[in-house]
């Protein structure tokens, strides 16, 4: 039952229902984040420091969501034999993305990084650091589950077709604030 | 019923068929219908999508699981019928 929530809660939470708690969740997340300074800044990216406007933040987390569920969605369309529904793919994707609320607030531990200088490695960057990496891996995998779940695509296939859209994914989203930052 | 041999894991036929009434007893080498072949959870997933009137959306409600949930089992038994079906 723990694991299920921890890993795969869309077996029984999908549709509309996911996409508000999953938004919801995602504010909440962008509201600590522009406190704590950590931005998501790619499909499994989080950076701590740079100062930037509040709405930012939202933004960030608004644009990473919606590439990846429309480069999931496409990759349903093309691979998967069922007829896939866009609102579970927006809903499961939304809800997978909750690690990074704790994610956002365990940046709050995380020392100021000034550019072009290495951090110092103290016990809490490195604790911090680890603990991010593992709340990343929780993320790939509630995020894989959401991209099965949705699109029904498992085994081999789900795995091959999973990676394939998460690399693209964060292609685009690096393309796109890439332009974003340019203009700020 | 079983459906599959619980000594080697093939496919059982049904060899002989009898009338409870006139004790006529028919003898052949029939093969299980399509229903027949799924497993007992497959058959009873049936059997409920027929009752909820085909709508995934009542049986995710009735099963406490999601529709995409409900869809892929569906989806799956398509998938192990075409199969049996191919068999043939």
């Amino acid at each position: 039952m723990i694991q299920e929530i921890l890993f795969n809660p869309f077996k029984k939470l999908a549709g509309g229902k996911a996409l508000g708690i999953g938004l919801a969740i995602l504010l909440l997340t962008a509201f600590i984040a522009s406190f704590s300074q950590c931005h998501f800044d790619g499909v499994l990216d989080a950076h701590v420091g740079a100062e930037t406007p509040a709405w930012f933040y939202y933004l960030e987390a608004l644009i990473v969501w919606s590439i990846t569920a429309l480069i999931f969605y496409g990759t349903g369309i093309i691979f998967s034999a069922s007829k896939i529904r866009l609102i579970d793919i927006l809903g499961t994707t939304a809800l997978a993305r909750y690690p990074f609320f704790f994610m956002a607030l365990i940046s709050f531990a995380m020392p100021t990084i000034r550019p072009n200088e290495l951090p110092d490695l103290t016990a809490s960057f490195v604790l911090v650091t680890i603990v991010m990496v593992l709340l990343s891996i929780w993320y790939i995998a509630l995020l894989y589950h959401a991209f099965s779940v949705s699109c029904n695509l498992k085994r081999n296939k789900g795995i091959g077709a999973f990676i394939g859209a998460l690399i693209v994914a964060e292609i685009i989203s690096k393309i796109i604030f890439h332009f974003l930052y340019l203009n700020f | 019923m079983p459906n599959s041999c619980p000594a080697c894991g093939s496919e059982m036929e049904v060899r002989s068929l009898g009338c409870s009434h006139c004790d006529t007893l028919v003898s052949g080498s029939f093969r299980l219908p399509a229903l027949m072949r799924l497993s007992p959870e497959d058959q009873q997933f049936i059997l409920n999508f027929v009752a909820c009137s085909g709508s995934l959306k009542v049986m995710a409600q009735q099963l406490k699981l999601s529709y995409p949930t409900v869809r892929n089992l569906l989806d799956d038994i398509i998938s192990r019928i075409n199969k049996n079906e191919i068999k043939k």
